[in-house]
């Protein structure tokens, strides 16, 4: 009498603990998943900080190109009212990528602004921010990869299913980030 | 950076001089040696008195050495009535002189005698009858040859160090030196075996770290320094017989004689032989972050030798089967865990570690992803016999490569030696190569600053 249910409570008990490793393991990952998407909002809170700096540097060089410098100014004031989705948001710091890109390409036209020592350290930062942007994007992506190959996974979607882990996004690829290696080409020419 | 027609250059302007110079000073060395000979052939002497009493006392071992010294003495004075060597030209080749000859007699007939000397002992216990007499003498005469042979021999490897030496510190002190100005070259010297240790570069830390070769400078921004490197997991034994000095004296001889292109005692404790370069890195990072070759045995260094003699001899100093791409004990100390990047193509070739997952991708970046492979590509393209292994590190924002070698990278390999001093021009000298090797060696080394694009300094560190 005794034998059948110790062997039933023993099975119940290896199938709790199993299923509560499951458990953790995925919060761990969604766990992973918030401390990158952390990292990230640290560097763009960096790029954000180095905008206005590099706006004054470059004003007094620059008068024509005032348009694009309104456009940076105003799209950085807006990334960081805070009241966006995470769409939105996106969307906001991609354009600021490809404005940025834009203003170091017209850059070009004026070697004054470029020989300057201050604008040149400003350019380095950021460019150290924009590749630590990209890295912190990249493991991300490694990050929601495993946790969603995680919650994919038969038992594990089963679990997945009941306490309503759903599956994440990744960053998608944005092009204009290939064009970053053209900054340095033209400070080193 | 210098190309091969500026280096062509340079030997036409200035090399040939410095060549003109160093055969004055082997000519010396030679002298030298000529000079400490004559001392020591009271040793010699003893042994061979020995032996003719041996040879007395047992009739086989009679038979059999005087047989070997009327050939080895045949042979000595066939050759002895060749002029004197007084030139620089005749060395290192074959023994031409009766006191060239005497090592090799000595220690041949030193080993023929080991090798009869258990037939008594095999004749004692088949027959029953001891032969004391023929007991005694075969081993003393043994031991006499073995022991006293080490003074010829001693003076002839001495000798063939030194001009190593001096040739290795004039020619590539030189080369060095053209391809920068801010080159030191250190011959003796090596990496700091902690910079290597605390790199953890390899999985096992370098208790024993025999080096050569020490180049420190800059190239374009960037810092770098190299060395040679031999790097082992066992101390050196404490005997308890030897005082510190002792000890350290031992240490130096094992160093010497490494240098000096003699044996370095080889034992299964060797885990790396080749090239270690240590570079500034151009970002600024934290963490540590190790790429290391996958499925890594030493015996894949063995297996690609093209030298079947060359592979005897590296046989006895690694085991065949160590894997070093495994994570050992002070990985985990350090919290290094393997992490997976985007790159199939690499994850194939390499295992990350990091402790820092963000910062393992700001150093990899995509673009450092590609050159590591492509370095991968050229390394084993350019010695391609080897199939070099290599590691990397990236710690404390330098850049540490490591890279497998089979034998001496930066050392004009056998006969190149007599090659240099033997050239009778310039142009033959070029022709033969030898200078040209030591030039795309050096040349392959300083391009691991441009491979990894390490003079691009866009980012905060200058």
């Amino acid at each position: 009498m005794l034998t059948p249910l110790l062997i039933l409570l023993s099975i119940l008990i290896i199938t709790i603990g199993y299923l509560a490793t499951i458990y953790n393991r995925i919060v761990r990952r969604e766990n992973k998943i918030d401390d990158a998407s952390g990292s990230i909002q640290a560097n763009l809170k960096k790029r954000h900080d180095l905008i206005p700096n590099l706006i004054s540097s470059v004003k007094k060089y620059m008068d024509y190109e005032s348009e694009t410098l309104q456009q940076i100014v105003e799209l950085r004031n807006l990334a960081q009212s805070g009241d966006l989705s995470q769409e939105q948001q996106k969307q906001i710091e991609s354009q600021i990528t490809q404005t940025l890109d834009k203003l170091m390409v017209q850059v070009e036209d004026y070697p004054d602004l470029k020989a300057n020592e201050n604008f040149m350290q400003l350019q380095r930062s950021l460019n150290e921010v924009e590749e630590q942007l990209s890295a912190s994007r990249r493991f991300f992506n490694s990050a929601v990869k495993q946790y969603n190959d995680s919650i994919e996974t038969f038992p594990a979607n089963l679990i997945a299913s009941t306490f309503d882990f759903t599956s994440r996004d990744m960053f998608e690829a944005e092009v204009h980030e290939h064009k970053t290696p053209d900054v340095g080409e033209m400070l080193n020419s | 950076m210098r190309t091969l027609e500026d280096f062509k250059q340079f030997y036409t302007n200035e090399l040939t001089q410095t060549i003109e110079e160093l055969r004055d000073e082997v000519a010396q060395i030679e002298a030298n040696a000529q000079e400490k000979k004559p001392d020591k052939i009271p040793f010699i002497l003893i042994g061979v008195i020995l032996y003719i009493a041996f040879q007395f006392s047992w009739i086989i071992g009679n038979s059999l050495i005087g047989l070997f010294i009327l050939y080895g003495v045949t042979k000595a004075s066939f050759s002895s009535s060749e002029p004197e060597i007084s030139n620089t030209k005749q060395q290192e080749g074959f023994p031409s002189t009766f006191f060239e000859l005497l090592p090799d007699l000595t220690l041949a007939s030193g080993f023929i005698t080991l090798v009869i000397s258990p037939i008594p002992l095999i004749y004692w216990f088949s027959t029953g009858v001891f032969l004391f007499q023929a007991f005694i003498w075969i081993f003393l005469g043994a031991f006499t040859l073995l022991f006293f042979n080490g003074v010829p021999l001693g003076i002839r490897q001495e000798k063939e160090a030194n001009i190593r030496k001096a040739i290795k510190h004039k020619l590539l002190g030189k080369i060095i030196s053209f391809l920068g100005d801010s080159f030191q070259f250190e011959p003796t010297d090596s990496i700091d075996k902690d910079k290597i240790n605390n790199s953890l570069t390899f999985p096992k830390k370098a208790k024993q770290l025999y080096g050569e070769d020490y180049v420190q400078g800059k190239v374009g921004n960037t810092d770098i320094e190299f060395s040679e490197i031999i790097a082992s997991k066992s101390p050196v034994k404490k005997t308890a017989t030897f005082s510190h000095n002792k000890r350290q004296e031992k240490l130096q001889q094992k160093v010497n004689n490494y240098i000096s292109g003699k044996k370095v005692a080889e034992n299964n404790s060797h885990f790396f032989r080749g090239l270690y370069f240590i570079a500034d890195f151009h970002k600024n990072f934290q963490g540590h972050t190790i790429v290391r070759p996958t499925n890594f045995t030493w015996s894949d260094v063995q297996k690609s030798k093209n030298s079947e003699k060359k592979q005897a001899s590296f046989k006895g100093s690694y085991k065949p089967d160590e894997r070093l791409d495994l994570p050992y004990e002070h990985d985990y100390q350090q919290e290094l865990k393997q992490t997976t990047l985007e790159d199939p193509e690499l994850e194939s070739l390499y295992n990350i570690y990091t402790n820092d997952p963000q910062q393992a991708r700001y150093i990899l970046s995509t673009s450092t992803m590609e050159r590591i492979k492509d370095f991968h590509n050229r390394t084993n393209d350019f010695h391609d016999q080897y199939k070099n292994k290599v590691f990397l590190a990236f710690y404390q924002s330098k850049m540490h490569i490591a890279i497998s070698y089979a034998e001496d990278l930066l050392d004009p390999k056998g006969a190149a030696y007599e090659h240099i001093m033997d050239a009778s021009s310039p142009e033959e000298l070029l022709e033969k190569e030898q200078l040209v090797n030591l030039f795309q060696d050096l040349q392959f080394i300083l391009g691991i600053v441009e491979d990894f694009n390490l003079n691009t300094r866009i980012w905060s560190k200058q």
